[in-house]
Formats: structure tokens, C-alpha cells, sequence
């Protein structure tokens, strides 16, 4: 009973037009879109060097942090200088001299960088990307700090020997960060995550009360647990390898995952099942209509993947210094870090925890699921 | 005499304010094709759902087969084949597959699998349609595909919510036809229309339900052998003056005569020459008149009886 579930789940999700395009052709389509409008952009940073800006910096720590760091950007290959740095003495006189033809303003406002630009092109853009750069290294320097010195300085170190050959900020031998790679990871995130939508019809198809395939499959002499799990199993590992797929496909078009390449497939079958499990969990909620769990599946995806910068890259760093619990319980947020880890560490700590919080994620889900959902009878249908 | 398959006693069902289910009875024997016959809302959909043991309900017991029914009751399960009023099927499967989807939650051994899917699809006759989606199917053909997922194991008890809702008359022969035959093979069959001209020809015995009552139970014609009415007789395009229509509802076994559009409606109880005695008095008294037909009394009598309102809403 088991195989035969199986294989029909299997079957029915890979003919489901909806599932298949949200999270394999949704995300190849997304991520070519991505790719193109980057790729150029990639291209024409190349072309870009002595980038005007201004700087005033009343922050005692931004100033020192910060100020090293912009003077030691330079193009990879060329060794030519990013940005022609203007120090200003007042905020007053950096705002008048962004009117001119200076490209960004970068100033300090409540012990944060803060970036304000003249127009919205490339130049604007690589200056964003700057800052935010400049904040995910605040962001690692905080989080090392809080494992003591010795790690701290061993993490300097390497930032600082990295920093002095003028190849970009790296935290290692395998540091390869680009300024897009986020929208990237958040991509794959985004695909995990959509498996809650198979989750909830699933869900719905197995309860008696929410439908009358529920209903027929409840009173056939198949246990419920044997076709839930069966009926899981076949949409994880299918809806886990589209991502494979989608992912399989941007390492052909040339984005840079990284070498980790069994860790990120690890990666993406954790994701596939905290998308897939929270899905349950949601389709196991009391008796609210279908098209409602559907859009409560399409809320947590899309909202998961906002708040770890999917559409805008400053979310991550902001949710981070306003509101970090939010980044600890977002499956997106964690799905990214993961893939960001193995793209930047060189060990597996942060990897791994990211791992476990997923699993510890699905594990609630599953449970969570399976106590809303456990009746065999039910009140009214 | 038959066993019991299906034995409820004093089930009370009640969703909030609602009492679906009013102390209902009910015993099933084996070989049956039982009827059970009502309005929307009278309680039979909720009645099949306990019997399923898919609804919880207040009070009272359910047994099939002899053992109480319960959601863990696997081995009753294993012998019940449902027909839902909805259709139950996956949009992503062929027919044959949907059917064997269903029949393997219940049938293990592929071989023997394989040879109930092929004779539940022939038995519907769906054989062209084997590699169709069943959004290509018509209504009709989407009914026969949903019987056939309820009934390919096999089952010795099989329950059929109406399952004839809004098929093309050809359907729904085919699929009344099949019923018969499944009963010929052993099956006990439990029918809930509320179409009683189906039920008539079909089942064995019945139930007539409202809000959640079993109001009277038997044969069809013990079950209208509990009414007054024998015979009704309509007499079209006649002009009757008031003293005639009187003389008329006196005439012997007449207890009723009225005209409504034209039409002249006489119900008779008992006797065995109703018809002539009537038409001798038009005669007698030269009043002009159209159509005359007569017509035994229905389950919608019976129950319009009982009652004191129609089986079905009447269509616009």
C-alpha cells in the first residue's frame, strides 16, 4: 500500500501544472530574468572605476570600519580604484555635492552607514551593493564576536589578508561573494518553499472533511498514517529534485553557487521539506476553505522570502538589526544563510546550524500538522 | 433469514442547533438494495456518513457486518465500496488509473488488481476512455468513472450517495442497470436519491426520511399500501360547475375532487372501477372534456402523505 500511495502522489504532483511551474519553471524563468539583468550588470562593473562619492562620518565605529574599507575596493582584474573617495566635513556639504556630478553620498546616521545616491543606474547600484556588503560583514563580525576572541581575530585576520590584496572582502580561501549571490540563494529558497502549496492540497486530499477524495481514501482500508507519509515522501522527492533542476539549470547559465555542490542538494531537500511539512501544517488548520489555506501557503512563501531579501536586498540586514528573531524563524532567511555559509566559511558551524534549525522547523510542522489533523472522525463534512 | 449488514440503533446526530439525526433506526439484511429516501436536508448524506464512521455523532450505535463500526474498523472497511454524491476523483489521473489508485488502497496483489480494474472498467463501459483525464469526460461518463472507483475491489457492501445527480438519461440507465447487476453478484447495496422513480425501480425495500426520521419503511408497496390514496384520476379541459364537482367527490371510493387550471384531479381509495364510474357521470351529465388518464399512487404520495409536502422541490 505504501508503494502503490507513492507512486500515485508522485505521479499526481509531477502532472500537477500549477505545482510544477511555481516551483521548477517559476524559478527558472526568475532566475534567467535574474541572471540577464545582473549578467549585464556583472559585465558593466567591469567597466567601472573612480566612481565619485562623498563620505562624512560622525560615527566613531562606522568611520573606522567603514572608512577602511572603501579606500581598499578596487576592481579584481584591472587594480583600478572603485570609487574616488571626497571626505566632507558636514552632512550639509555632502548633500550639496551629490547634486553636482558626485554618484553617492555615503554618511553615518545612529551608528548605521547609510547611503543616499543622485540617480538610480549601475553606478547607484554598485554603491547599494556596497553597503550592503558593508552590513553582511557586520553582520559575521557580530556573530564571531560572540564566540570569543580567539575566533574574532583568526576572522580578522583572514578579512584583513584578504582585504590587502585588493580582491574584495573575503572571510577565507573560499570567500567568492558577489553582490548578487543573495538574490540567488533567495531564489532556491523561494522553490523550497513553494512546496507548501502541494503541502496544503495534499493535506486537503486526505481529509474526509475538507473533500470527497478525503472522504474515499478514509474509508478504504489503507491506514491514514501509511498514505501520509507514503503521500509526503513522493512530493518531497519529486518537488525537491524540480529545485535540483532549477538549480541544476542556473549553474548551467554561470551563476556561482560555490563548489558545495552535494551540501547545497542537502540543502535543497531540507528546504523542499520545511516548504512541504509547513504546507501540512497549514492545510491541517480547522476548516477553512482551500482557497484560503492556498493563500495563507502563498503568504508565508512569499513573505518568508521578502524578509530574507528576495525583492529587496536591504531586508536581511535590516530584519537582522531590528528584529533578529525574525531571521532565526524564517525558513527562507535559513535556507539562505545555509547556502551563503557554504559559499563563504570554510567550516561547517553555521552551515550546520542552519541545517538543524531547518530540521527542529520541520519537525514542528509535521507535529504541528499531525495533532490538527489527527481526528478520524469528524463533527460535520 | 438474512443477516444484518448494517444495524443503526437510536442514532442521534446534531450539528449545533440542527438535529440531522432524530433517534434513527435502521437494519440492512444482506443481498438488500435498500432505498433511503428523502428531501435535501432530510438526514441521509449524514446517516451514510456515520455509517462510514467518518462523522462523529451524539448518540446511539452503528454496526456492520456484525461489529460496531469505527474508524479503525479495517476489516468492515475492507468489504465497502462508497459511491460519494460528489464525484471523488483525481484530475491528474486517466481513468484507469484513478480507478486503480482507488482499488489499490484496498487490493494489494497487482495481478489480481489489474484483472477488478479491467472489470470495473468494462463494467461501466469506459473501455474507450481507459486513457482519458476525466476532464474530458463528460458528466455522465465522469458519474460511471466515480462508480467505478468505489466499486473495483469489489465490496459486499456498497453505499451510493445519489449518485445519479445530473447525468443525461442514458447514464443514468447504464448506471441503474449496473446497480442491478452488482446486487445479482451478492452485493448489498444501500441507494440514497431523492429521484423516487429510481428508488421505485430499483430497491427492495425503503426508507422514507425527514429531518433526520425514519417516517416509514418497507416495500414499495407496503410502503403505499400505508396510504389512503389508490388510485388518482385526471380528467383535462373540463368545465364543471360547483354542484358537479361535489356530486363528483361523492361518488363511491372518491374522498377528494378538485380542479385547478382546468385539470380535474379525483383520488379515489379503494374499489375497483373508479375510472368508469367517474367517466359514466361526465357522460351522464354531457360535460365536454379533454385527456383522461389515471395513475397509481408514487413514493412522492406516500410521502406528500406523510409528510404533507412534495419529495422534491418542484422544478421551474
Amino acid at each position: 500500500m505504501f508503494w502503490h500511495n507513492f507512486k500515485y502522489t508522485f505521479l499526481i504532483t509531477l502532472r500537477s501544472k500549477d505545482q510544477i511551474f511555481w516551483s521548477l519553471i517559476f524559478t527558472v524563468i526568475l532566475g534567467t530574468l535574474f541572471y540577464s539583468t545582473f549578467g549585464n550588470a556583472y559585465e558593466f562593473e567591469q567597466l567601472q572605476s573612480n566612481i565619485p562619492v562623498v563620505v562624512y562620518l560622525d560615527d566613531e565605529a562606522v568611520q573606522k570600519n567603514f572608512g577602511d574599507m572603501i579606500e581598499d575596493i578596487s576592481i579584481v582584474e584591472s587594480g583600478e580604484k572603485l570609487l574616488a573617495v571626497t571626505y566632507v566635513d558636514s552632512f550639509e556639504e555632502g548633500k550639496e555635492l551629490l547634486v553636482d556630478d558626485t554618484i553617492g553620498f555615503f554618511y553615518s546616521e545612529d551608528g548605521m552607514l547609510k547611503l543616499m545616491v543622485n540617480g538610480n543606474g549601475i553606478q547607484e547600484s554598485i554603491l547599494s551593493t556596497i553597503v550592503a556588503n558593508y552590513h553582511q560583514i557586520v553582520t559575521i563580525m557580530t556573530d564571531l564576536s560572540s564566540k570569543g576572541p580567539e575566533a574574532q581575530m583568526a576572522a580578522i585576520e583572514k578579512l584583513f589578508s584578504e582585504a590587502s590584496n585588493n580582491e574584495g572582502i573575503s572571510l577565507g580561501k573560499k570567500a567568492n561573494m558577489d553582490a548578487y549571490s543573495d538574490y540567488f540563494f533567495n531564489l532556491i529558497a523561494m522553490s523550497c518553499l513553494f512546496a507548501s502549496f502541494a503541502g496544503v492540497a495534499f493535506t486537503i486530499n486526505n481529509q474526509a472533511n475538507l473533500s470527497t477524495i478525503g472522504a474515499r481514501k478514509n474509508v478504504s482500508n489503507t491506514g491514514g498514517l501509511t498514505q501520509l507519509i507514503s503521500g509526503l515522501s513522493a512530493i518531497w522527492i519529486l518537488l525537491s529534485a524540480m529545485t535540483c533542476i532549477a538549480f541544476g539549470y542556473l549553474l548551467l547559465i554561470g551563476v556561482n553557487f560555490g563548489d558545495e555542490i552535494p551540501r547545497i542538494i542537502l540543502t535543497i531537500f531540507v528546504g523542499n521539506m520545511v516548504g512541504l511539512t509547513s504546507g501540512f501544517f497549514i492545510g491541517s488548520i480547522g476548516k477553512l476553505s482551500e482557497g484560503v489555506k492556498e493563500a495563507i501557503a502563498v503568504a508565508y512563501s512569499l513573505i518568508s522570502c521578502f524578509m530574507s531579501g528576495l525583492m529587496l536586498q536591504m531586508m536581511k540586514p535590516m530584519i537582522h538589526m531590528y528584529c533578529p528573531i525574525l531571521e532565526k524563524i524564517n525558513p527562507a532567511a535559513r535556507l539562505c544563510d545555509a547556502l551563503y555559509s557554504l559559499k563563504v566559511y570554510e567550516t561547517y558551524d553555521r552551515f550546520n546550524e542552519n541545517i538543524i534549525t531547518l530540521l527542529v522547523m520541520t519537525v514542528i510542522f509535521t507535529l504541528g500538522g499531525f495533532l490538527l489533523g489527527r481526528r478520524k472522525q469528524y463533527a460535520s463534512i | 433469514m438474512s443477516e444484518a449488514v448494517v444495524k443503526i440503533e437510536n442514532l442521534v446526530k446534531r450539528y449545533k442547533e440542527v438535529l440531522a439525526l432524530d433517534h434513527f433506526n435502521l437494519e440492512i439484511k444482506e443481498g438488500e438494495v435498500f432505498g433511503l429516501l428523502g428531501p435535501n436536508g432530510s438526514g441521509k448524506t449524514t446517516t451514510i456518513n456515520c455509517i462510514l464512521s467518518l462523522l462523529s455523532y451524539d448518540k446511539g450505535e452503528v454496526e456492520v457486518f456484525g461489529k460496531k463500526m469505527s474508524p479503525d474498523n479495517y476489516e468492515a472497511k475492507r468489504n465497502i465500496g462508497v459511491v460519494m454524491q460528489n464525484v471523488a476523483v483525481f484530475d491528474e489521473l486517466t481513468v484507469y488509473e484513478n480507478i486503480d489508485y482507488f482499488c489499490g488502497l484496498y487490493i494489494k496483489d497487482k495481478a489480481k488488481r489489474k484483472e477488478y480494474v479491467e472489470e470495473a472498467i468494462t463494467f461501466v463501459g469506459l473501455e474507450d476512455f481507459k486513457k482519458f483525464y476525466p476532464k474530458k469526460l463528460s458528466g455522465g461518463l465522469l458519474r460511471r468513472l466515480n462508480i467505478a472507483c468505489g466499486i473495483a475491489h469489489k465490496p459486499k457492501l456498497i453505499i451510493m450517495d445519489e449518485p445519479t445527480v445530473a447525468v443525461d438519461p442514458q447514464s443514468r440507465n447504464k448506471i441503474l442497470e449496473g446497480i442491478e447487476e452488482l446486487n445479482r453478484n451478492g452485493a448489498t447495496i444501500i441507494y440514497t436519491s431523492h429521484y423516487m422513480e429510481e428508488v421505485e425501480q430499483i430497491c427492495s425495500r425503503i426508507a422514507i426520511m425527514d429531518k433526520g426520521k425514519n417516517l416509514a419503511l418497507g416495500t414499495k408497496d407496503e410502503l403505499k399500501k400505508m396510504i389512503k390514496n389508490t388510485e388518482t384520476i385526471y380528467i383535462e379541459k373540463i368545465d364543471v360547475t360547483k354542484e358537479q364537482l361535489e356530486a363528483i367527490s361523492k361518488i363511491n371510493h372518491v374522498y377528494s375532487a378538485t380542479i385547478e387550471d382546468g385539470k380535474l384531479q379525483v383520488k379515489c381509495s379503494g374499489g375497483k372501477h373508479n375510472l368508469i364510474n367517474v367517466l359514466n357521470y361526465i357522460n351522464d351529465n354531457n360535460i365536454p372534456c379533454g385527456r383522461v388518464y389515471s395513475e397509481l399512487p408514487t413514493l412522492n404520495d406516500v410521502f406528500l402523505e406523510i409528510t404533507g409536502k412534495e419529495l422534491r422541490d418542484k422544478e421551474a
